[in-house]
Protein backbone atom coordinates (compact mmCIF):
# COMPACT_ATOMS: atom_id res chain seq x y z
CA UNK A 1 0.00 0.00 0.00
CA UNK A 2 1.06 3.30 -0.83
CA UNK A 3 2.43 4.80 2.60
CA UNK A 4 1.20 8.73 1.11
CA UNK A 5 -2.37 7.67 0.18
CA UNK A 6 -1.97 5.87 3.32
CA UNK A 7 -1.45 8.85 5.72
CA UNK A 8 -3.91 10.93 3.91
CA UNK A 9 -6.93 9.79 5.06
CA UNK A 10 -7.66 11.74 8.58
CA UNK A 11 -8.03 8.14 10.99
CA UNK A 12 -4.99 7.32 9.58
CA UNK A 13 -2.77 10.37 10.54
CA UNK A 14 -4.43 9.74 14.06
CA UNK A 15 -3.19 6.30 14.20
CA UNK A 16 0.26 8.16 13.64
CA UNK A 17 -0.30 10.55 16.30
CA UNK A 18 -1.45 7.49 18.39
CA UNK A 19 1.76 6.06 18.28
CA UNK A 20 3.57 9.16 19.15
CA UNK A 21 1.31 8.74 22.23
CA UNK A 22 1.61 5.40 23.00
CA UNK A 23 5.61 6.15 22.83
CA UNK A 24 5.64 8.71 25.43
CA UNK A 25 2.97 6.29 27.54
CA UNK A 26 5.81 3.16 27.45
CA UNK A 27 8.34 5.84 27.91
CA UNK A 28 6.69 7.23 31.10
CA UNK A 29 5.31 3.48 32.57
CA UNK A 30 7.76 0.98 31.09
CA UNK A 31 6.89 -1.93 28.30
CA UNK A 32 4.28 -3.49 31.19
CA UNK A 33 1.18 -2.30 29.53
CA UNK A 34 1.52 -3.37 26.29
CA UNK A 35 -0.67 -6.02 26.81
CA UNK A 36 -3.67 -4.68 27.55
CA UNK A 37 -3.63 -2.28 24.18
CA UNK A 38 -2.36 -5.00 22.22
CA UNK A 39 -5.29 -6.78 23.58
CA UNK A 40 -7.76 -4.18 22.97
CA UNK A 41 -6.05 -2.95 19.52
CA UNK A 42 -6.48 -6.76 18.75
CA UNK A 43 -9.80 -7.26 19.25
CA UNK A 44 -11.18 -4.83 17.63
CA UNK A 45 -9.18 -4.73 14.65
CA UNK A 46 -10.34 -8.61 14.27
CA UNK A 47 -14.19 -7.92 15.18
CA UNK A 48 -13.98 -5.10 12.58
CA UNK A 49 -12.11 -7.50 9.35
CA UNK A 50 -14.72 -10.83 10.43
CA UNK A 51 -17.20 -7.66 9.69
CA UNK A 52 -15.93 -6.80 6.33
CA UNK A 53 -15.69 -10.48 5.51
CA UNK A 54 -19.47 -11.18 6.36
CA UNK A 55 -20.56 -8.12 4.35
CA UNK A 56 -19.00 -9.12 1.67
CA UNK A 57 -16.55 -6.06 1.56
CA UNK A 58 -13.18 -6.10 0.16
CA UNK A 59 -10.26 -6.37 3.02
CA UNK A 60 -8.84 -3.39 4.27
CA UNK A 61 -6.86 -1.86 7.16
CA UNK A 62 -9.64 -0.89 9.52
CA UNK A 63 -8.48 2.28 10.66
CA UNK A 64 -11.39 3.04 12.73
CA UNK A 65 -11.44 0.22 14.69
CA UNK A 66 -7.83 0.47 15.57
CA UNK A 67 -8.33 3.92 16.82
CA UNK A 68 -11.28 2.40 18.88
CA UNK A 69 -8.96 0.09 20.51
CA UNK A 70 -5.84 2.25 21.21
CA UNK A 71 -8.54 4.63 22.89
CA UNK A 72 -9.79 2.12 24.79
CA UNK A 73 -6.01 0.50 25.95
CA UNK A 74 -5.22 4.44 27.04
CA UNK A 75 -8.53 4.70 29.18
CA UNK A 76 -9.28 1.53 30.34
CA UNK A 77 -6.85 0.68 33.66
CA UNK A 78 -4.37 -2.09 33.73
CA UNK A 79 -4.68 -3.35 36.48
CA UNK A 80 -8.27 -4.47 35.57
CA UNK A 81 -9.17 -7.55 34.88
CA UNK A 82 -8.54 -8.62 31.22
CA UNK A 83 -11.77 -9.34 30.53
CA UNK A 84 -12.52 -5.87 31.64
CA UNK A 85 -10.91 -4.73 28.16
CA UNK A 86 -12.23 -7.57 25.98
CA UNK A 87 -15.63 -6.38 27.08
CA UNK A 88 -14.86 -3.10 26.32
CA UNK A 89 -13.73 -3.74 22.95
CA UNK A 90 -16.46 -6.43 22.45
CA UNK A 91 -19.10 -3.84 23.40
CA UNK A 92 -17.36 -1.23 21.65
CA UNK A 93 -17.43 -3.03 17.67
CA UNK A 94 -21.15 -4.01 18.72
CA UNK A 95 -22.27 -0.89 19.23
CA UNK A 96 -20.67 0.46 15.85
CA UNK A 97 -22.21 -2.28 13.64
CA UNK A 98 -25.65 -2.65 15.58
CA UNK A 99 -26.49 -0.18 17.06
CA UNK A 100 -27.16 1.84 13.87
CA UNK A 101 -29.93 4.83 12.90
CA UNK A 102 -30.00 5.10 8.98
CA UNK A 103 -27.39 3.73 8.64
CA UNK A 104 -24.71 5.15 10.62
CA UNK A 105 -23.87 4.37 14.09
CA UNK A 106 -25.24 6.42 16.96
CA UNK A 107 -22.09 6.41 19.63
CA UNK A 108 -18.69 6.76 19.98
CA UNK A 109 -17.68 3.54 19.73
CA UNK A 110 -15.02 3.58 22.32
CA UNK A 111 -16.54 5.67 24.52
CA UNK A 112 -19.57 3.59 24.69
CA UNK A 113 -17.56 -0.07 25.50
CA UNK A 114 -15.63 1.66 28.01
CA UNK A 115 -19.23 3.21 29.53
CA UNK A 116 -20.79 0.23 29.71
CA UNK A 117 -17.87 -2.20 30.48
CA UNK A 118 -17.50 0.08 33.57
CA UNK A 119 -21.31 0.02 34.49
CA UNK A 120 -21.07 -3.29 34.77
CA UNK A 121 -18.21 -3.61 37.14
CA UNK A 122 -19.26 -0.41 39.08
CA UNK A 123 -15.73 1.22 38.75
CA UNK A 124 -14.48 4.58 37.60
CA UNK A 125 -12.58 4.87 33.97
CA UNK A 126 -9.36 5.12 34.80
CA UNK A 127 -7.33 7.25 31.86
CA UNK A 128 -4.39 6.15 33.09
CA UNK A 129 -2.79 6.77 29.39
CA UNK A 130 -4.00 10.57 29.70
CA UNK A 131 -3.37 11.48 32.80
CA UNK A 132 -0.19 12.06 33.38
CA UNK A 133 1.07 14.29 30.90
CA UNK A 134 0.36 17.50 33.41
CA UNK A 135 2.74 20.73 32.53
CA UNK A 136 5.25 21.22 34.56
CA UNK A 137 7.44 24.10 34.36
CA UNK A 138 10.87 22.10 36.17
CA UNK A 139 10.41 18.83 33.93
CA UNK A 140 11.13 19.68 29.81
CA UNK A 141 9.32 15.81 29.49
CA UNK A 142 6.25 17.22 30.67
CA UNK A 143 6.04 19.83 27.85
CA UNK A 144 7.11 17.08 25.32
CA UNK A 145 4.16 14.37 26.60
CA UNK A 146 1.56 17.60 26.60
CA UNK A 147 2.63 18.93 23.22
CA UNK A 148 2.66 15.15 21.97
CA UNK A 149 -1.12 14.61 23.69
CA UNK A 150 -2.30 17.74 22.02
CA UNK A 151 -1.53 17.08 18.16
CA UNK A 152 -4.42 15.40 17.34
CA UNK A 153 -6.22 18.91 17.66
CA UNK A 154 -4.10 19.41 14.13
CA UNK A 155 -6.93 16.30 12.89
CA UNK A 156 -9.96 16.57 14.78
CA UNK A 157 -9.64 20.71 15.01
CA UNK A 158 -8.19 21.63 11.48
CA UNK A 159 -8.92 19.13 9.33
CA UNK A 160 -12.19 17.58 10.65
CA UNK A 161 -13.16 21.12 11.63
CA UNK A 162 -14.85 20.27 14.92
CA UNK A 163 -13.05 23.09 16.18
CA UNK A 164 -16.82 24.69 17.06
CA UNK A 165 -18.05 22.37 19.49
CA UNK A 166 -14.92 22.36 20.87
CA UNK A 167 -14.88 25.75 21.90
CA UNK A 168 -18.01 25.75 23.16
CA UNK A 169 -17.88 22.47 25.03
CA UNK A 170 -14.41 24.51 26.97
CA UNK A 171 -16.60 27.79 27.48
CA UNK A 172 -19.23 25.80 29.53
CA UNK A 173 -16.59 23.77 31.20
CA UNK A 174 -13.91 26.54 32.23
CA UNK A 175 -16.25 28.91 33.04
CA UNK A 176 -18.58 26.48 35.41
CA UNK A 177 -15.22 25.59 36.90
CA UNK A 178 -14.64 29.51 37.99
CA UNK A 179 -17.78 30.57 38.34
CA UNK A 180 -19.44 27.64 40.07
CA UNK A 181 -16.27 25.66 41.45
CA UNK A 182 -15.54 28.36 43.15
CA UNK A 183 -11.94 30.09 43.71
CA UNK A 184 -10.23 28.28 41.03
CA UNK A 185 -6.40 28.00 42.45
CA UNK A 186 -4.88 27.35 39.03
CA UNK A 187 -6.97 27.62 36.35
CA UNK A 188 -4.06 26.44 33.56
CA UNK A 189 -3.46 23.33 35.58
CA UNK A 190 -7.46 22.81 35.36
CA UNK A 191 -6.97 24.00 31.54
CA UNK A 192 -3.97 21.84 30.43
CA UNK A 193 -5.04 18.93 32.14
CA UNK A 194 -4.57 15.60 30.08
CA UNK A 195 -8.06 14.17 30.18
CA UNK A 196 -9.70 17.08 29.31
CA UNK A 197 -7.32 17.87 26.73
CA UNK A 198 -7.87 14.20 25.29
CA UNK A 199 -11.36 13.85 25.75
CA UNK A 200 -11.80 17.43 23.94
CA UNK A 201 -9.28 16.87 21.21
CA UNK A 202 -9.89 12.92 20.78
CA UNK A 203 -13.45 11.64 21.65
CA UNK A 204 -15.63 14.62 21.89
CA UNK A 205 -15.14 15.56 18.13
CA UNK A 206 -15.71 11.77 16.56
CA UNK A 207 -16.71 12.85 13.06
CA UNK A 208 -19.54 10.07 12.57
CA UNK A 209 -21.37 10.92 15.86
CA UNK A 210 -21.20 14.41 16.00
CA UNK A 211 -22.27 17.26 13.70
CA UNK A 212 -20.04 18.83 11.14
CA UNK A 213 -22.72 21.98 10.65
CA UNK A 214 -22.02 25.23 12.40
CA UNK A 215 -25.02 25.19 14.19
CA UNK A 216 -25.30 21.85 15.27
CA UNK A 217 -21.95 22.18 16.40
CA UNK A 218 -22.69 24.95 18.92
CA UNK A 219 -25.41 23.15 20.16
CA UNK A 220 -23.59 19.77 20.62
CA UNK A 221 -20.81 21.81 22.45
CA UNK A 222 -23.36 23.14 25.08
CA UNK A 223 -25.44 20.38 25.69
CA UNK A 224 -22.08 18.18 26.22
CA UNK A 225 -20.75 20.25 27.75
CA UNK A 226 -23.86 21.29 30.37
CA UNK A 227 -24.29 17.38 31.10
CA UNK A 228 -21.04 16.62 32.11
CA UNK A 229 -21.36 19.69 34.36
CA UNK A 230 -24.52 18.20 35.87
CA UNK A 231 -23.06 14.33 36.17
CA UNK A 232 -19.77 15.87 37.49
CA UNK A 233 -21.59 17.79 40.18
CA UNK A 234 -24.75 16.02 41.42
CA UNK A 235 -24.72 13.40 43.29
CA UNK A 236 -26.59 10.89 41.20
CA UNK A 237 -26.45 7.26 41.13
CA UNK A 238 -23.00 5.35 39.96
CA UNK A 239 -22.16 6.39 36.81
CA UNK A 240 -18.69 5.68 35.29
CA UNK A 241 -17.50 8.74 34.15
CA UNK A 242 -19.13 11.94 33.86
CA UNK A 243 -17.52 13.18 30.56
CA UNK A 244 -18.49 9.70 28.69
CA UNK A 245 -21.58 10.02 30.30
CA UNK A 246 -22.46 13.39 28.52
CA UNK A 247 -21.01 12.18 25.50
CA UNK A 248 -23.01 9.30 24.55
CA UNK A 249 -25.92 11.74 26.14
CA UNK A 250 -25.07 14.22 23.23
CA UNK A 251 -24.49 11.31 20.54
CA UNK A 252 -28.29 9.63 20.98
CA UNK A 253 -28.94 13.66 21.05
CA UNK A 254 -27.76 14.44 17.66
CA UNK A 255 -28.94 11.40 15.79
CA UNK A 256 -32.34 12.03 17.35
CA UNK A 257 -31.95 16.00 16.92
CA UNK A 258 -35.62 16.45 15.38
CA UNK A 259 -36.79 15.32 18.52
CA UNK A 260 -34.32 16.44 20.85
CA UNK A 261 -33.81 19.90 19.24
CA UNK A 262 -36.90 21.00 17.24
CA UNK A 263 -35.92 24.09 16.21
CA UNK A 264 -35.51 24.86 12.56
CA UNK A 265 -32.15 24.96 11.55
CA UNK A 266 -30.99 21.77 13.13
CA UNK A 267 -33.44 20.08 10.83
CA UNK A 268 -30.58 19.02 8.15
CA UNK A 269 -30.09 16.01 6.44
CA UNK A 270 -27.16 14.03 8.19
CA UNK A 271 -26.59 12.62 5.06
CA UNK A 272 -24.94 15.23 2.73
CA UNK A 273 -22.47 15.42 6.35
CA UNK B 1 -35.57 -32.93 -8.13
CA UNK B 2 -34.36 -31.32 -5.00
CA UNK B 3 -34.24 -27.88 -3.48
CA UNK B 4 -31.30 -26.62 -4.67
CA UNK B 5 -30.76 -22.68 -3.66
CA UNK B 6 -29.56 -20.24 -5.82
CA UNK B 7 -26.53 -18.69 -5.31
CA UNK B 8 -27.26 -15.61 -3.81
CA UNK B 9 -29.75 -17.23 -1.00
CA UNK B 10 -26.37 -19.44 -0.10
CA UNK B 11 -24.60 -16.27 0.28
CA UNK B 12 -27.47 -14.38 2.07
CA UNK B 13 -27.47 -17.69 4.54
CA UNK B 14 -23.70 -17.68 4.44
CA UNK B 15 -23.90 -13.83 5.60
CA UNK B 16 -26.53 -14.82 8.39
CA UNK B 17 -24.65 -17.36 10.16
CA UNK B 18 -21.84 -15.46 10.27
CA UNK B 19 -23.52 -12.49 11.99
CA UNK B 20 -25.30 -15.02 13.87
CA UNK B 21 -21.98 -16.38 14.83
CA UNK B 22 -20.32 -13.02 15.94
CA UNK B 23 -23.58 -12.46 18.10
CA UNK B 24 -23.23 -15.66 19.84
CA UNK B 25 -19.51 -14.61 20.51
CA UNK B 26 -20.99 -11.77 21.74
CA UNK B 27 -23.32 -13.00 23.79
CA UNK B 28 -21.03 -15.77 25.48
CA UNK B 29 -18.52 -13.23 26.31
CA UNK B 30 -21.41 -10.86 27.93
CA UNK B 31 -21.71 -14.30 29.83
CA UNK B 32 -18.61 -14.89 30.97
CA UNK B 33 -17.75 -11.32 32.09
CA UNK B 34 -21.10 -11.36 34.10
CA UNK B 35 -20.14 -15.03 35.84
CA UNK B 36 -16.81 -13.03 36.67
CA UNK B 37 -18.41 -9.89 38.72
CA UNK B 38 -19.21 -11.51 41.62
CA UNK B 39 -15.48 -12.98 41.45
CA UNK B 40 -14.02 -9.48 40.94
CA UNK B 41 -16.34 -7.88 43.53
CA UNK B 42 -15.26 -10.71 46.17
CA UNK B 43 -11.03 -9.46 45.05
CA UNK B 44 -12.67 -5.57 45.61
CA UNK B 45 -13.96 -6.73 48.98
CA UNK B 46 -10.79 -8.79 50.23
CA UNK B 47 -8.56 -5.44 49.08
CA UNK B 48 -10.83 -3.46 51.18
CA UNK B 49 -10.38 -5.27 54.09
CA UNK B 50 -6.55 -4.75 53.90
CA UNK B 51 -6.71 -1.02 53.79
CA UNK B 52 -6.01 0.62 57.27
CA UNK B 53 -9.51 0.87 59.19
CA UNK B 54 -10.34 5.00 59.06
CA UNK B 55 -10.17 5.89 62.31
CA UNK B 56 -10.51 9.97 63.02
CA UNK B 57 -8.31 9.16 66.51
CA UNK B 58 -5.32 8.03 64.20
CA UNK B 59 -5.03 11.64 62.52
CA UNK B 60 -1.60 13.10 63.21
CA UNK B 61 -1.90 16.93 64.43
CA UNK B 62 0.84 19.22 64.65
CA UNK B 63 0.66 22.30 66.30
CA UNK B 64 2.17 24.59 63.90
CA UNK B 65 2.71 28.15 65.79
CA UNK B 66 -0.04 29.77 67.90
CA UNK B 67 -3.55 29.00 66.21
CA UNK B 68 -2.56 26.88 62.78
CA UNK B 69 -2.64 23.30 63.10
CA UNK B 70 -1.39 20.68 60.55
CA UNK B 71 -2.63 16.86 59.80
CA UNK B 72 -0.66 14.84 57.34
CA UNK B 73 -1.88 12.37 55.35
CA UNK B 74 0.11 9.56 53.35
CA UNK B 75 -0.12 8.36 49.73
CA UNK B 76 0.74 4.22 49.79
CA UNK B 77 0.65 2.00 47.40
CA UNK B 78 -2.81 0.79 49.22
CA UNK B 79 -4.11 4.18 49.16
CA UNK B 80 -4.45 7.52 51.32
CA UNK B 81 -4.01 7.00 55.09
CA UNK B 82 -5.75 7.90 57.08
CA UNK B 83 -8.28 7.70 53.97
CA UNK B 84 -10.49 9.95 56.14
CA UNK B 85 -9.34 13.06 58.10
CA UNK B 86 -11.69 15.40 60.33
CA UNK B 87 -9.82 18.77 61.10
CA UNK B 88 -11.21 22.09 62.28
CA UNK B 89 -11.53 25.32 59.84
CA UNK B 90 -7.98 26.50 58.93
CA UNK B 91 -5.99 23.44 58.77
CA UNK B 92 -3.65 22.73 56.54
CA UNK B 93 -3.44 19.25 55.48
CA UNK B 94 -0.52 18.37 54.10
CA UNK B 95 0.16 14.85 51.65
CA UNK B 96 3.41 13.12 51.66
CA UNK B 97 3.80 10.54 48.53
CA UNK B 98 5.18 7.23 49.78
CA UNK B 99 3.70 5.16 47.09
CA UNK B 100 6.82 4.05 45.22
CA UNK B 101 5.49 6.26 42.21
CA UNK B 102 4.13 9.64 40.81
CA UNK B 103 1.15 10.17 42.92
CA UNK B 104 -1.91 12.93 42.74
CA UNK B 105 -4.10 14.71 44.51
CA UNK B 106 -7.00 16.06 42.71
CA UNK B 107 -10.35 16.75 43.88
CA UNK B 108 -13.94 14.38 43.09
CA UNK B 109 -15.23 13.71 40.83
CA UNK B 110 -12.97 11.27 38.49
CA UNK B 111 -12.47 12.67 36.27
CA UNK B 112 -13.38 16.22 35.90
CA UNK B 113 -12.32 17.49 39.45
CA UNK B 114 -14.96 20.28 39.23
CA UNK B 115 -16.46 19.72 43.14
CA UNK B 116 -13.35 22.30 44.64
CA UNK B 117 -11.44 23.05 42.34
CA UNK B 118 -8.72 24.59 44.65
CA UNK B 119 -7.97 20.68 45.62
CA UNK B 120 -6.59 19.93 41.96
CA UNK B 121 -2.97 20.08 43.91
CA UNK B 122 -1.61 17.98 40.26
CA UNK B 123 1.09 15.12 40.70
CA UNK B 124 3.63 14.90 42.67
CA UNK B 125 6.82 12.54 43.23
CA UNK B 126 8.05 9.87 45.88
CA UNK B 127 9.18 12.08 48.86
CA UNK B 128 7.23 15.28 48.03
CA UNK B 129 4.58 16.77 49.68
CA UNK B 130 1.29 18.45 48.40
CA UNK B 131 -0.76 21.01 50.79
CA UNK B 132 -4.04 23.06 51.42
CA UNK B 133 -5.55 25.02 53.45
CA UNK B 134 -8.88 24.35 54.36
CA UNK B 135 -11.16 27.52 55.25
CA UNK B 136 -14.55 26.56 54.61
CA UNK B 137 -16.19 23.93 56.55
CA UNK B 138 -17.50 21.16 54.42
CA UNK B 139 -16.88 17.81 53.46
CA UNK B 140 -13.50 17.56 50.70
CA UNK B 141 -13.59 13.99 48.68
CA UNK B 142 -10.36 13.52 46.71
CA UNK B 143 -8.11 11.04 44.72
CA UNK B 144 -5.18 10.33 42.50
CA UNK B 145 -6.06 10.90 39.34
CA UNK B 146 -3.23 9.00 38.52
CA UNK B 147 -5.05 5.99 40.63
CA UNK B 148 -8.55 6.85 40.91
CA UNK B 149 -8.79 3.88 43.21
CA UNK B 150 -7.14 5.60 46.19
CA UNK B 151 -9.29 7.95 47.31
CA UNK B 152 -9.99 10.20 50.88
CA UNK B 153 -12.04 13.01 52.43
CA UNK B 154 -11.15 15.46 54.53
CA UNK B 155 -14.23 16.92 56.55
CA UNK B 156 -13.85 20.38 57.86
CA UNK B 157 -15.41 21.27 60.92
Amino acid sequence: MNIVKFLRLPKNQLILLFIFILLSVFFRYSLRHIPTLLLSVGITVFLDLVLLKVRRIPLFFPSAGAVTGIIIGLLVSPAFPWYVVVLASFLAVFSKQFIRYKSKHIFNPAAFGIFFSHLLFSRDVSWWGVSFQQLNGKDLWSIVYFVLLILPVLISGLRLKRYITMSFFIMVYITSSIFIGGNVSNPIALFTDPTFIFFIVVMLPEPMTTPSKINDQVLFGLFVGFLTLLFSYSRLPFIPDPLIAALLLGNVAYTFRKVTFPTSFLHKDRSNE
Amino acid sequence: MGFVPKRKEVKKMNSKTLLGFVALIFVLVLAFVILNKNSVTREESAVKTKTPTVSKTTVEVKDVGTMKKEVSVTETESGFEPQTVTVKVGTKVVWTNKSGATGNVSSAKHPTHLEYPPLNLTNYEVGETLSLVFDTAGTYKYHDHLNPSRFGTVVVE
